[in-house]
């Protein structure tokens, strides 16, 4: 017992030699990645590309005293100029900050890429510095990064609205639990705080486009259903969920209706031959492989009529915001010709 | 005090303002000593004189208050249930709080996201009362107050699973929660938990004399002309207040409240005058350098507190029984 | 007097075995019966025993059958594992998952999700039996190693320990892997929908060796029961009865878990209300835990169809919530001395 507490005490000395080691080797790669940021800094204040400055200066001769109140999920937030160095923290926020052609200089990517390349955010996004996870981003990292405008998750990030808005100006919407509506004020709200309201409004109304020509193209006598298959339970998305909600509300004949506001629900096959969709679009399509031999699988509708289509999990069930949708729409047309 | 005790606790406190030292000098952002102390001081960069005092030093704080009323709390409680095995969470507290704040994060509406903490205290107290109010009859035999602790928490438990089950959105959230972190936390929470810690560590351990012989059982308690059931509520609305309120700050930080009672007894004996300052140092040890560890595995991510204490403590809680066995 | 008793208690004990065997009948029925279609005495005849290649038929077969089986074998399980676990250990919050078994078994599943989401069903059991028979193991191994306290204390604490241990990785698991987080939880919660043939066989092998070794280690079990001394002094071996009565509750609650997820509380109350309703001899209590079991998994299966209906509720958190009120009343009634 007597030596117990020096095992502790060398324990933590342990552990603290370690870190301090980790420290050390950090450290260089930690200022290395301080004197990038603080160039990139440097070079957006000092001296950036020429055609960057020229756009800048255009930009600021029409915005410099527009200042406008963006009124979000938190509250309302002043912003003016066009912010230029932009911390994003969610999938769906990403997306609608991508499409207006801004790159952020800092996201929440969870440190694993993969997510980025399926939904082809990678190759847009350009050098950008990893703020952590979404659920805990780095405040530490984000303030370093000098941002002016942050863009967060409302219910992953209520929690430090303040601290975040003691950085830079912050605007928090709802992502994770956002429906197709939202996604649409979303873009919007982006757009406004950007200072690109009217890209903003002509990407809406491409998407409204795209969305009913997409929908003229899919038969209208069928219904449809998006399915997250696992190995014994199917994750039915009832009409609430972003997509088919976006489906239905063009006048899509979704399968599962649900008026209790669920999102999904978790069926057996027996109810999934009860709701025997005609056309079944299936995320983690490696699944399939284990249903092919059951009897009660191959007497499913869409499994007789070869209307089984697999498709990405992440882009068809993250990716809420519009370009997003604009994604799952264009995989639509594409795969239309064989619907029927 | 014995000469041991008070190395005991010199030690722990040297390696508590080691550990608290490196977690305000190290982090994601790496920041020089010179400018540290230049920040400190008040010149040099204001961003990091921001990192340093309103992120790292409440971090390092609540992290002690923390650990110290999550372990003190375990002491309390072992004692009180007289049983080895028992921790704040067999009160029910650590699954009432889950229950209150998983209800939050993904069963109530979006805009309720900023009331978790409160949510999480309120669940904690309520399930704790709830326990002792069923426990109770004609006195709380401690045998009884456990089976019912237990019952409950799985009760709770479950709930928690079915809403886990049920809403998808928000999942990582939730569990980041229940695994108990410091992230993002400021002042504002060490002024919500510092009046409840201030008044009931020295309450507690002003008390030390009557849990020694609460300890020798009931019978005997009550033969020496003690007020049992009295005390017995006094101790578990303590008990309420330290865990609950460290629960609504941090999260359901386990494990803590389990071997850091068991490690001061190896440590300085079972005597809560003096196991009860031991267990908080050890306590607030724990916690303030699994935060720190879990900062700096990975720079920028971020690993909660609960996840490393548990990684780290049940390999060591494990090595020290095999130690004491040695002998 | 204590004749009178005893013969009043065997004489019980039957009716108590008959009135459960029928209710477990009844429950069987019902769970063939409803579900998303309901179907009638009849067509549950043809469609099991003459037509199997109508919907009705496929759909008895293949989905409700099976499911039948696995609750009413995990069941069995779980309860009798209970009862041998409370024997073992003397005390009366034991459940198999006090061991680790449940941990190790979540930790290998989750592990596979999330590396090999591809992986077929089979496999998957058979990591998470691995998983649930590596973390006892190590359980039992560190508790020979380690002499600290009094045996059921130590290796109770080193169980919770390892639990912890295990839980903390799957926790880290579906934390940083928040897309697989969906399926893991379902599993996590315990869940019997879309069992197949294959796995109950697997389960029905390990079952079927457990059961019989617990029944047979049942006498010598009351012994046990009196102490380390006692029975050592009655001439039981009382390391290698332990050691036994421990590999049966591997086999049982570890192929349990393997097939449906951790599903608790049925380990854990089981036993006491069987002692409750007809006393502590190990001779009574393992089998009647058995049926006991079978019966409340199976009525908590029929029950979790409905909960959220037209979703599928994980049976695991329907026995949890029926049985904590039972399990309270019963604590209070009998003031805390229940053993």
């Amino acid at each position: 017992m007597k030596h117990n507490w020096i095992v502790l005490l060398a324990t933590l000395l342990l552990i603290a030699g370690v870190l301090a080691g980790c420290g050390n080797s950090e450290k260089a790669e930690g200022s290395k990645v301080d004197t990038t940021n603080t160039q990139a800094a440097g070079d957006a204040e000092a001296s950036p590309d020429k055609q960057e400055e020229q756009e800048a200066d255009a930009q600021d001769a029409t915005d410099e005293h527009t200042t406008r109140v963006i009124a979000h999920q938190a509250g309302e937030t002043q912003i003016s100029g066009t912010p230029e160095r932009v911390v994003v923290m969610e999938y769906g926020l990403l997306g609608s900050v991508l499409a207006l052609d801004v790159q952020p200089i800092g996201y929440a990517d969870d440190e694993r890429i993969s997510t980025l390349e399926e939904l082809g955010f990678l190759e847009q996004m350009g050098d950008y510095t990893p703020v952590g996870t979404r659920q805990q981003p780095n405040l530490e990292v984000i303030r370093t990064l000098k941002p002016d405008l942050i863009i967060g998750d409302y219910a992953r990030h209520a929690e430090v609205y303040e601290q975040l808005s003691d950085i830079a100006p912050t605007i928090l919407l709802p992502d994770t639990k956002a429906t197709y509506d939202d996604a649409l004020d979303n873009h919007l709200i982006i757009g406004e705080a950007l200072g690109k309201r009217e890209e903003a409004e002509a990407a809406l109304q491409a998407h409204q486009q795209l969305l009913e020509e997409t929908v003229k193209l899919l038969p209208a006598d069928k219904s449809y259903a998006i399915v997250a298959l696992g190995d014994a339970v199917f994750n039915i998305r009832t009409n609430n969920f972003f997509q088919p909600s976006m489906l239905e509300g063009a006048g899509l004949n979704y399968a599962l209706i649900d008026d209790q506001g669920e999102t999904s629900i978790k069926a057996s096959i027996e109810q999934m031959l009860e709701i025997d969709p005609d056309v079944m679009f299936v995320t983690h399509p490696e699944q399939l492989e284990q249903w092919e031999g059951d009897p009660l699988f191959a007497q499913l509708k869409a499994v007789q009529t070869e209307q089984v289509y697999p498709v990405l999990h992440s882009k068809w069930s993250f990716a809420r915001s519009i370009p997003g949708a604009d994604v799952v729409l264009e995989e639509l047309q594409q795969l239309a010709p064989s619907i029927q | 005090m014995s000469g041991r005790s008070s190395l005991v606790l010199g030690t722990l406190a040297l390696a508590l303002a080691l550990c608290g030292l490196l977690s305000m000098g190290l982090g994601a952002v790496y920041i020089r000593a010179d400018d540290i102390l230049a920040a400190l001081l008040g010149s040099g960069d204001p961003d990091y004189r921001v990192i340093l005092l309103d992120y790292r030093l409440p971090r390092v704080l609540i992290g002690i208050l923390v650990g110290a009323a999550l372990a003190v709390a375990g002491v309390v409680v072992q004692t009180l249930l007289r049983n080895g095995l028992a921790s704040p969470g067999t009160l029910g507290i650590t699954a009432g709080a889950g229950m209150g704040a998983v209800l939050v994060v993904l069963a109530l509406p979006a805009a309720l996201a900023p009331w978790i903490s409160p949510a999480a205290f309120v669940g904690a107290a309520a399930v704790a009362l709830a326990i002792y109010g069923i426990a109770y009859k004609r006195g709380v035999d401690p045998v009884r107050l456990t089976l019912v602790g237990v019952a409950l928490g799985a009760f709770c438990g479950a709930g928690i699973d079915l809403l886990l089950v049920k809403g998808d959105a928000n999942l990582a959230t939730a569990l980041v929660w229940l695994a108990g972190s410091l992230w993002g936390r400021s002042w504002a929470q060490w002024g919500a938990l510092l009046p409840w810690i201030a008044l009931l560590l020295p309450l507690v351990w002003y008390l030390s004399l009557r849990l020694d012989v609460l300890g020798l059982g009931q019978p005997i308690a009550k033969g020496l002309g003690m007020a049992v059931a009295r005390l017995q509520f006094l101790l578990l609305c303590s008990v309420i207040g330290l865990a609950g309120s460290s629960v609504a700050a941090a999260g359901t930080i386990g494990f803590v409240g389990l071997i850091c009672p068991h490690m001061a007894a190896s440590l300085v004996g079972r005597r809560h005058h003096v196991q009860l300052p031991v267990a908080a140092l050890l306590g607030a040890i724990f916690v303030v350098g699994a935060d720190f560890l879990g900062r700096m595995i990975k720079p920028p991510l971020e690993l909660p507190a609960g996840l490393i204490i548990s990684a780290i403590g049940a390999p060591y809680f494990i090595y020290l029984m095999w130690r004491a066995s040695k002998r | 007097m204590v004749k009178d008793s005893s013969g009043m208690r065997r004489w019980s004990v039957g009716w108590l075995a008959a009135a459960l065997a029928a209710l477990l009948t009844g429950a069987m029925l019902l769970s063939l019966r409803y579900g998303t279609t309901h179907y009638s005495l009849s067509e549950i005849i043809t469609g099991l025993f003459i037509d199997h290649s109508s919907r009705e038929g496929l759909i008895l077969s293949t989905v409700r059958l099976p499911r039948l089986a696995a609750t009413v074998l995990i069941g069995a399980s779980l309860g009798v594992a209970g009862a041998l676990m409370q024997g073992v250990t003397r005390n009366p919050l034991a459940s198999p998952s006090v061991f680790g078994v449940n941990a190790g078994a979540a930790f290998a599943v989750v592990l596979m999700i999330v590396l090999f989401p591809a992986v077929p069903v089979l496999w998957r059991v058979c990591g998470a039996l691995i998983g649930a028979i590596g973390s006892v193991t190590l359980v039992f191994a560190l508790s020979k190693i380690i002499r600290f306290g009094k045996p059921e204390v130590k290796m109770a604490l080193i169980g919770v320990t390892m639990q912890t241990f295990l839980a903390v990785g799957t926790q880290a698991l579906l934390l940083l892997n928040e897309s697989k987080a969906e399926q893991a939880m379902y599993w996590l919660a315990g869940s019997v929908v879309g069992v197949r043939w294959p796995a109950i066989a697997i389960l029905a092998c390990w079952c079927a060796v457990g059961l019989a070794l617990a029944l047979g280690l049942s006498r010598s079990l009351a012994a046990l029961s009196l102490g380390d001394e006692v029975a050592a002094s009655l001439g039981q071996q009382v390391r290698r009865l332990r050691l036994m009565a421990v590999c049966a509750v591997v086999m049982l609650a570890g192929a349990s878990v393997a097939v449906a997820g951790p599903i608790g509380f049925v380990g854990l109350m089981v036993p006491h209300i069987v002692r409750y309703m007809a006393g502590v001899h190990y001779r009574v209590v393992l089998p009647l835990s058995g049926l006991l079991g079978a019966l409340l998994l199976t009525g908590a299966d029929v029950c979790s169809r409905a909960i959220s209906y037209p979703g599928e509720t994980p049976v695991g958190i329907v026995t949890a919530l029926i049985g904590t009120p039972y399990f309270i009343y019963l604590a209070r009634r009998q003031g805390g001395r229940m053993s």
